[in-house]
C-alpha cells in the first residue's frame, strides 16, 4: 500500500533536517511510539496501536537508509511484529524537505505492508488516519521547533487538526523515558471509519442499523 | 380412518425439524458438552507464506488455566497429510498437507499453534502470548501470473504451480469432431474471458467439534455435513483404527459444500484429545470461519464458441485456470472437473474440449461450494448464448431453442458423454416466458433505450441443466476418485407400529426429515408423525456417503425406498401366513394386506395392517418355518446414472446507467426436478439457491490485499444479501419424472445457485449492451458497472 502525506513545520528545512534525522527528538513525537535503543542510524523501538477492540503492540526496528542532506532526503525502513501475533508491520518511508526561513514542507512517500487483524479490519482507514497522526507529530514538532509559533495555524492547510490532539500532545511531550500512550485510531479515524469499526467492536442492538449502513456503502462500491 | 389417505409424497408439508433448528434450542455442536471437558484456541497464521523461524509458547505455557500448548513440530511425526480423495491425474501434484504447520506457513490463516485450557476464554488469551518469527516469502496470488513461466512458487519442492492439467476432447472420446476443425471452419467465433470470484460458503453455524478419547471408542461430534467420510479419513490420516472411532454429526446449521471437507481443526481436535487422554472442543469465529474453511469458485475460464450464422452452434472450447489455494483438500482438485461434464448444458453441441490446469497460490485452500463446478460451467455457457444471441442479433431465447435437445430427442448423448434420460426444455421455457411477462418487458425495454431512459431495462436468459445425485459409483472411478457414490438406508419396524428410518445421508438443513418420512408414511402406509429419521452418527447410522451434489434424495431417497420395500416383502411373508393364504393372493394398500377379491383392501376392517404385524413379529409367536423374527431391512443403492434437472430462468434488472445502481425488479424460474416429495422443501431450496447465486453475480467476493491477508473476513465486509437486497421471486416447476429412479426425482440442491449468475449477469450486460458493453466482471458492483459503462463511452468517442 503507497501512501502519500505531506505537512508543514514553522522552523527552517535545516533544523527541521535536524529533528527528523535524530530518532530521539522524532519518537516522542510519534503518536504511540516508544524508542529503546539507538545505534547510530539503526534504533529499536515499540508502537501501541488500539484498534477498537484489537490491542497491538509492534515491536521491531528500523534505520536510515539514506540520509541525504543535500538533497534534504531520508528514507528510514522500520519492520515490527505484533507482540500478541496479531500481525505485523513493514513500512519504507520517504521523507523529503523544501522550504525557506519561515518554515519547512515535508512530503512523506510511505510504503506500507500490514498483515493480519489490522489489515483486515483497519484497511480501510489507514490512510485516513496516516495523515491526521502526521499532523499531530508535525504539530508536536512544531512545538518543539519553534515555540514561538502557533502550530496549528500552519498545520490546518493539509487537513483539519487530529480529533484530541491536545490530548494526545502533551502526553507525547511528557513522555521522556515512559511509555507512551496506545494510539487509538478510532480517535483518529472520521466517522465512516467509526461506522466501519463498531461492527467489530461487537455486541449492542444499535449495531445492526449500523451493520446495514456499513453493507449498503459496500454494496455500492 | 379415511377410505383412501392423501399420499405424503407432494404434500406441502411444515418441517418437522424446523421448530428446534430455527429456535437453535438443539444438538448444535457447540452446545454440546461433555464432563472434564477441555478447550482448544488455535493461533493461526497472519502472513500468506512465511516459513517460521521461531515458536515460543512458554509465556501461553505459563497462563491461567492453560493446559498444553502445541505446535506443529509437536505432532510433526504423527499428524500425517490431510487427505486429497481425488488425484485427478496420475502425475498430479500435490503438497504434503500437515493440520499444523510446522515449517511453513503458505495462507493467512493456517494453524499455527493451539493452546488447550480450562476454558475458552483462557485458551483464546493464551493466544496472545505465543511468540511466533516469520520470515517472509514471496506471496503468489495472482492466479494468471501463478500458471506462468517462472512464476514465484508456493511449494518450492514441487517445482511448480501446476497441480494438474485435465483434458477432455470430444474427438478423442469419440462423442463428437475435433473442435479445433470446428471452430476454423465456422462463420462466427466468440472468444470471451470470465473470471469466476472467489467465494466463501457463509454456513451459518460456523464449525465446531469436540473430542471425547475417555470410553473405549473415541467419540467425535462434528458440525459436518460428511461423518462417514470423516470417520474413513480420520482413522487413514492418523492411524486410529477406524473400529475405535464413532463420529457423530449432530444438527448441523448449514453448508453448502463447505462442511464437505475433513479440516485441519478435525484432526488437531483428535490428537490433542489422545495426547491429553481428555475431552476437548474448539469452536470456531466467524474471522476464522471465513479465512480458514475452504473457499469456493476462484476461476479464470477461456471460451471459444463458434457458431453458423443461422444460430447453430458448432464447437465451444474451454480453457481453465482453476485456483486450488495452498493446498489440496478433500475433492479441490476435482470440482472444475465436475463442470468439464456441464459446458455443453442443454445444448446440440457437435464438438468440444476441455482442458483445465489447475494451479497453487497462497491463498485459502478452495473446494466444493454449492453446485461445485457446474455454476461456473452453466455461467460461462450462458454468457456465450446471450453474447452470440447479440453477435447475431437473435433473441438469446430463440437462438437457444434452436441449439437445444428438443423433448422428444430423450434419452439423448450429449458431446460430454453423459447420457441425459428426460427433460422438457420448451415446457419450461415457455411457462417462464408466460410468467415473465417476457414480451411486455422486450418491449418496455426498446421503448426505454428510444427514449434514452437513464435506468435502463435488462433482461437476463439463463437455462440449465446440472448432473445431480452424485454419482454412479462406476462414474466415479473412471474419474479417479478414490470412493463410490453408493448410499444406504436402513428401517427398522418397533413392536408398537413405529418406525425408524436410518439414512446414511446426513443432512445440514435440507429437511430429510420431513421428506424421507413422506416417502416411508406413504410406502408403508402408516401416519407421517410414526416416522423418525435417524442420521448422522456413525454408530447409528453405520453406512453411507453423505450428503452433497445433490444426491440425497436422488440416491438415499432411493435406498429408503429399497429398504421399506424390502420390510413390505417381509410383512407380506407373515399376512399370507397369518391370514393362510398364499403371498401372491395379498393385495398390499394403505397399510394394509387383504386377500385380493375380498374388495376390503381399504375399509381397514380385515386383513392385517403392517402395524399388526410388526407386534406378531415382534412376540414371534407364530411365524412361518424359518422365518427370523424381524422386519428391519437395509438397502443400498448405486445409481446407474445420474440425474437432470433442468429449467429456465428469467430475471428483470433496472441499471441506473449514471451510478451503475443495479436493482432486481423482477426474477422468474420454472425449474423441473422430475417428482416433488414437498413442494414447500424444493421452493425453500430454489429461494436460498437464488439468492446465493444473485449474491455471486452482484455482492460476494473474497478479497485479498497484496500481502495476502483476506481483507473480506467479517461479515461487514464480505456483502452476504439480506431479504432487502433481493426482489419477490416468482418460482414455479414443470415435472418431467426422471427415467433413472423409482420415484422419477431428479434433485434440487443447487438448481437455484446454478441458473440465478448468468441470468443476472446477462441482464446487466444487456441492460447497457447499447453504450457498447459486453461484459462485466462478478461482482457487478456499482462502481464496475458505472466503470464499465465510461470505458465503453470513451471507447467509442476515442
Amino acid at each position: 500500500m503507497r501512501l502519500e502525506h505531506e505537512f508543514t513545520v514553522p522552523a527552517p528545512p535545516e533544523v527541521v533536517w535536524q529533528a527528523l534525522t535524530d530518532p530521539k527528538r522524532v519518537a516522542p513525537c510519534m503518536p504511540g511510539a516508544t524508542l529503546s535503543s539507538v545505534d547510530g542510524g539503526a534504533f529499536t523501538g515499540s508502537v501501541k496501536v488500539k484498534l477498537g477492540p484489537i490491542s497491538l503492540l509492534y515491536k521491531g526496528s528500523g534505520e536510515f537508509a539514506e540520509t541525504d542532506e543535500q538533497a534534504r532526503r531520508a528514507v528510514i525502513k522500520a519492520a515490527g511484529k505484533d507482540a500478541r501475533g496479531n500481525g505485523t508491520a513493514s513500512a519504507t518511508v520517504t521523507v523529503s524537505l523544501t522550504g525557506d526561513d519561515r518554515g519547512t514542507a515535508a512530503t512523506v512517500l510511505t510504503d506500507l505492508a500490514v498483515t493480519g487483524k489490522p489489515a483486515q479490519f483497519g484497511r480501510g482507514m489507514i490512510s485516513e488516519v496516516g495523515g491526521k497522526i502526521l499532523n499531530t507529530f508535525a504539530g508536536c514538532l512544531s512545538g518543539k521547533l519553534a515555540p514561538q509559533v502557533d502550530a496549528a495555524t500552519f498545520t490546518a492547510e493539509t487537513a483539519e487538526p487530529a480529533p484530541r490532539a491536545e490530548r494526545t500532545k502533551p502526553r507525547a511531550e511528557e513522555a521522556k523515558a515512559a511509555e507512551a500512550e496506545p494510539i487509538n485510531l478510532i480517535d483518529y479515524a472520521g466517522p465512516s471509519v467509526a461506522r466501519r469499526i463498531a461492527p467489530i467492536a461487537g455486541g449492542g442492538l444499535a449495531l445492526l442499523a449500523l451493520f446495514i449502513v456499513v453493507r449498503r456503502l459496500r454494496h455500492r462500491d | 380412518m379415511t377410505a383412501t389417505a392423501e399420499p405424503e409424497i407432494g404434500r406441502a408439508r411444515l418441517r418437522k425439524e424446523d421448530a428446534r433448528l430455527i429456535t437453535g434450542r438443539t444438538r448444535w455442536t457447540d452446545n454440546l458438552t461433555v464432563p472434564g471437558l477441555l478447550h482448544m484456541a488455535i493461533l493461526r497464521s497472519p502472513v500468506a507464506h512465511a516459513r517460521i523461524s521461531r515458536i515460543d509458547v512458554e509465556a501461553a505455557r505459563r497462563m491461567p488455566g492453560v493446559l498444553d500448548v502445541v505446535t506443529g513440530a509437536d505432532v510433526a511425526g504423527i499428524q500425517g497429510s490431510l487427505p486429497c480423495a481425488w488425484p485427478i491425474t496420475e502425475d498430479m501434484k500435490a503438497p504434503p498437507a500437515p493440520s499444523l504447520a510446522v515449517d511453513t506457513v503458505n495462507f493467512a490463516g493456517e494453524a499455527v499453534a493451539v493452546v488447550v485450557a480450562r476454558s475458552a476464554y483462557e485458551a483464546d488469551d493464551a493466544l496472545a502470548a505465543i511468540d511466533v518469527d516469520y520470515e517472509d516469502l514471496p506471496v503468489v496470488l495472482d492466479l494468471a501470473a501463478a500458471a506462468a513461466e517462472g512464476a514465484e512458487l508456493v511449494h518450492p519442492a514441487l517445482g511448480t504451480n501446476i497441480s494438474a492439467v485435465w483434458t477432455f476432447d470430444s474427438a478423442q472420446a469419440g462423442t463428437g469432431q475435433d473442435v479445433d476443425a470446428a471452430i476454423a471452419d465456422s462463420e462466427v467465433v466468440l472468444r470471451r474471458t470470465f473470471r469466476q470470484q472467489r467465494l466463501i460458503p457463509s454456513f451459518m453455524e460456523p464449525r465446531s467439534i469436540m473430542v471425547d478419547p475417555t470410553g473405549e471408542q473415541i467419540i467425535m461430534w462434528s458440525s459436518t455435513q460428511v461423518p462417514h467420510i470423516l470417520r474413513l479419513m480420520v482413522a487413514m490420516t492418523l492411524g486410529v483404527p477406524e473400529h475405535k472411532i464413532r463420529v457423530i454429526a449432530p444438527d448441523v446449521g448449514g453448508g453448502f459444500g463447505g462442511k464437505l471437507q475433513v479440516t485441519p481443526e478435525e484432526m488437531i481436535s483428535v490428537l490433542i484429545a489422545r495426547r491429553l487422554g481428555k475431552p476437548v472442543k474448539y469452536t470456531e469465529s466467524r474471522t476464522d470461519s471465513m479465512q480458514a474453511a475452504h473457499h469456493g469458485r476462484d476461476q479464470i475460464q477461456h471460451l471459444t464458441l463458434s457458431a453458423r450464422r443461422d444460430g447453430t452452434v458448432t464447437g465451444l472450447k474451454v480453457e481453465l485456470l482453476a485456483d486450488m489455494g495452498a493446498y489440496l483438500r478433500l475433492v479441490t482438485p476435482g470440482v472444475p472437473i465436475l463442470g468439464a461434464f456441464m459446458y455443453n448444458a442443454i445444448y446440440k453441441f457437435p464438438a468440444y474440449k476441455f482442458v483445465c490446469t489447475n494451479v497453487f497460490t497462497t491463498k485459502t485452500p478452495t473446494d466444493a461450494y454449492r453446485g461445485a463446478g457446474r455454476p461456473e460451467a452453466t455461467f460461462a455457457v450462458e454468457r456465450m448464448m446471450d453474447e452470440l444471441a447479440a453477435e447475431l442479433d437473435m433473441d438469446p431465447l430463440a437462438l437457444r431453442e434452436k441449439n437445444w435437445i428438443r423433448h422428444d430427442e430423450f434419452p439423448f448423448t450429449t458431446v460430454a458423454g453423459l447420457t441425459y434420460d428426460s427433460g422438457n426444455y420448451e415446457a419450461a421455457t415457455a411457462r417462464a416466458k408466460e410468467l415473465f411477462r417476457y414480451d411486455d418487458l422486450r418491449a418496455e425495454q426498446r421503448r426505454r433505450r428510444a427514449a434514452g431512459d437513464p435506468v435502463q431495462l435488462g433482461i437476463g436468459v439463463s437455462t440449465y441443466t446440472e448432473m445431480c445425485g452424485l454419482a454412479p459409483s462406476r462414474v466415479l472411478g473412471a474419474l479417479s476418485y478414490a470412493a463410490g457414490g453408493w448410499e444406504h438406508a436402513a428401517i427398522r419396524m418397533l413392536p408398537t407400529g413405529k418406525v425408524e428410518v436410518i439414512t446414511g445421508t446426513s443432512p445440514h438443513g435440507q429437511g430429510h426429515e420431513t421428506a424421507w418420512s413422506q416417502i416411508v408414511a406413504d410406502r408403508l402406509g402408516v401416519p407421517f408423525e410414526d416416522v423418525e429419521v435417524i442420521h448422522g452418527d456413525t454408530q447409528s447410522a453405520p453406512r453411507g456417503m453423505d450428503t452433497y451434489g445433490s444426491r440425497s434424495l436422488t440416491v438415499g431417497g432411493m435406498a429408503v425406498v429399497g429398504a421399506a420395500d424390502k420390510v413390505i416383502g417381509k410383512a407380506r411373508r407373515v399376512a399370507a401366513h397369518l391370514l393362510e393364504c398364499a403371498e401372491d393372493d395379498l393385495e398390499f394398500a394403505n397399510g394394509r394386506f387383504t386377500v385380493r377379491g375380498t374388495g376390503s383392501a381399504t375399509s381397514g376392517q380385515s386383513g392385517q395392517s403392517i402395524q399388526d404385524i410388526a407386534l406378531a413379529v415382534f412376540a414371534a409367536h407364530d411365524l412361518p418355518d424359518g422365518m427370523e423374527p424381524s422386519l428391519d431391512s437395509e438397502s443400498t443403492f448405486d445409481p446407474e446414472n445420474f440425474s437432470y434437472p433442468h429449467g429456465t430462468h428469467l430475471c428483470a434488472a433496472e441499471v441506473d446507467t449514471e451510478t451503475g445502481r443495479v436493482r432486481l425488479r423482477s426474477y422468474v424460474c420454472v425449474d423441473d426436478v422430475g417428482r416433488v416429495i414437498n413442494p414447500m422443501i424444493v421452493d425453500g431450496q430454489v429461494h436460498g439457491g437464488l439468492a446465493q447465486g444473485i449474491a455471486q453475480a452482484l455482492f460476494e467476493e473474497a478479497v485479498h490485499d497484496e500481502g495476502g491477508t483476506l481483507t473480506t473476513a467479517s461479515l461487514a465486509d464480505y456483502t452476504i444479501p439480506s431479504a432487502v437486497d433481493l426482489p419477490a421471486f416468482t418460482t414455479n416447476r414443470t415435472e418431467t419424472p426422471a427415467t433413472t429412479n423409482p420415484l422419477g426425482v431428479k434433485g434440487v440442491g443447487e438448481a437455484g445457485t446454478i441458473a440465478s449468475t448468468p441470468a443476472v449477469v446477462n441482464a446487466v450486460v444487456d441492460a447497457v449492451r447499447p453504450f457498447g458493453v459486453s461484459d462485466i466482471e462478478m461482482p457487478c458492483t456499482p462502481m464496475r458497472v458505472w466503470r464499465a459503462i465510461e470505458q465503453a463511452r470513451n471507447g467509442a468517442a476515442s
